[in-house]
């Protein structure tokens, strides 16, 4: 456990190294909010409509303030396996003394958690921006929303983990991890909350795991899940995160016998 | 200017014979594309079933407007997008400019030429056949000199926007390694991509006047759908001239600040 510790410190220690490269690549993403902010803000004012699908303007404006942070959670650019596959230098973390197939894990968490620190100078920004907009919840619904989203994060490592172990077996996979993590991030809420999309296509996309990467956390932040819902959705996060573990397991296993390691 | 062409023609080969290559990951880029219209439909069609209209734009305006933005955007990586984010992750760090800067060309149009990606002009033709859709679907009676001006600014907007997104990696001449310069284009291109009617006056004086990213789509989108203002065409010429000056300007500076030391 000692050399993963150690990992994930220098891990972080590498990746703060250049701290204005992070700060403006964890920056950049605050657009993502303000233009979403401006879009709902004329739907609701031009349509004059006071809830779309009992969701008030500050409903919305909340819910992608939350989704802005989740997206900083995304470990899809955090984990360089596909890269290092790619380029060779995989090798070198295999005759490590240490598990190759944990330890981009425990890298990408390095990233993941640094990418965090990084944004909470831009989400006191978001907030100050839409104060009168954003609705808080109780300190209980607070602590179920921490947890939700500490699901969100893994399941998202576990989903990317997947996809880049991929790449052992049918090589470059950068193409497809953009394509699924943009496919999933549309089926999760990420991009339009999902009962904002018509009743068959919500019904369906509710009964996909994805929905605890981004729809989740944001209705346990908005109040929107009884506590009995919250526990089940948990329940199905973590028989999720267990079932992309462990089939990135599998894939890491069966790449493995593949790899040749000549990069290219 | 023969010279240039002639330069990018030979490149223009080289990236086609290359990406014929690896034909998998292009498929692929395409699907992203494809995926990525679909999403856009299904987005614009769950604002539009609460609102008759947004920033004063009916839904296929309002698409068109999307997806002429994504157009320049294609076009522009198409071109000189690689061989100008090359400028924040490898040619400064790495000292990689030093080759450039040896041929008897024009440095910063040589970088910016260096690295086409042709196949994505096959999305650019996706989107282009798609606002042609949305421009007949909204039944506006558009005349001549809409079409011709609106030619005319959007290739204006085309160069404005390639502009301002090499201004953006400039920095790197000083800064560099922050290899996330070449991430602000993409996300400020979002603005560009909506009606300016949905943004505040600081928005819009902002990226209308001090950063014009939103001039680069909006302007030609509304010249399209409204009879042609000349205050815009006027505005769009000096505006590009003004911003291709500064980015002279500043490619100097950064010139001379360049040390040509490898890290």
């Amino acid at each position: 456990m000692g050399k993963y510790w150690a990992s994930f410190k220098t891990a972080f220690r590498g990746e703060s190294a250049y701290k204005l490269d992070m700060l403006i690549a964890v920056g950049v993403n605050i657009a993502f909010f303000f233009v979403f902010f401006y879009v709902w803000q004329a739907v609701y004012s031009n349509g004059g409509v006071t809830q779309i699908n009992a969701y008030t303007l500050s409903n919305t404006i909340t819910y992608y303030f939350i989704t802005s942070i989740i997206f900083r959670l995304d470990p899809s650019a955090a984990i360089y396996l596909n890269w290092e596959v790619w380029d060779g230098s995989f090798t070198n973390e295999l005759v490590r003394p240490y598990s190759a197939k944990l330890i981009y894990m425990v890298y990408a968490l390095a990233t993941m958690l640094l990418q965090v620190i990084m944004n909470l100078p831009f989400i006191v920004i978001m907030l100050i921006f839409a104060r009168s907009y954003i609705i808080f919840p109780s300190l209980e619904m607070f602590g179920f929303f921490l947890v939700s989203l500490l699901l969100s994060a893994l399941l998202y490592l576990a989903i990317n983990m997947l996809l880049h172990s991929l790449s052992l077996r049918f090589g470059d996979q950068d193409a497809n991890i953009l394509l699924f993590n943009y496919i999933i991030a549309f089926l999760a809420g990420g991009i339009i909350p999902l009962n904002f999309l018509p009743t068959g296509a919500y019904n369906f996309l509710n009964l996909l795991p994805f929905k605890a990467l981004f729809f989740v956390p944001c209705n346990v932040f908005l109040q929107k899940m009884a506590t009995a819902q919250i526990y089940e959705s948990w329940l199905q996060s973590v028989f999720w995160i267990a079932i992309f573990f462990g089939l990135y397991y599998f894939v890491f296993q069966n790449g493995l016998k593949r790899y040749a390691g000549t990069g290219r | 200017m023969k010279k240039y062409w002639r330069i990018f023609k030979v490149l223009f080969r080289n990236a086609i014979i290359r990406d014929l290559k690896i034909r998998g990951m292009i498929a692929s880029w395409l699907l992203f594309e494809l995926v990525g219209i679909i999403v856009t439909i299904v987005f614009f069609r769950a604002i539009f079933v609460n609102t008759p209209s947004l920033g004063g734009w009916s839904f296929y305006q309002v698409l068109f407007l999307y997806v002429f933005a994504e157009f320049i955007v294609q076009i522009y990586s198409a071109t000189f997008k690689v061989g100008i984010r090359n400028i924040a992750t490898n040619h400064i760090k790495k000292g990689d400019l030093d080759f450039y800067l040896i041929k008897p060309v024009d440095t910063m149009s040589l970088v910016a030429l260096s690295n086409p990606r042709p196949y994505k002009l096959i999305p650019a033709t996706f989107y282009f056949v798609l606002s042609v859709y949305c421009l007949i679907q909204s039944g506006l009676s558009v005349n001549l000199a809409n079409v011709f001006w609106f030619i005319f600014l959007a290739l204006d907007g085309i160069v404005l926007y390639t502009i301002l997104i090499y201004l953006t990696v400039i920095p790197a001449f000083w800064l560099v390694r922050v290899w996330s310069l070449k991430d602000i284009a993409s996300r400020i291109n979002q603005f560009m991509r909506y009606p300016a009617g949905i943004f505040p006056r600081s928005l819009k004086i902002a990226f209308f006047i001090a950063f014009p990213i939103l001039a680069t789509s909006y302007i030609p989108a509304v010249t399209l759908f409204e009879p042609p203002k000349l205050i815009y065409i006027i505005y769009m010429v000096l505006v590009t001239f003004v911003f291709y000056v500064l980015l002279l300007v500043v490619w100097k500076l950064g010139e001379k600040h360049y040390a040509s030391a490898s890290s």
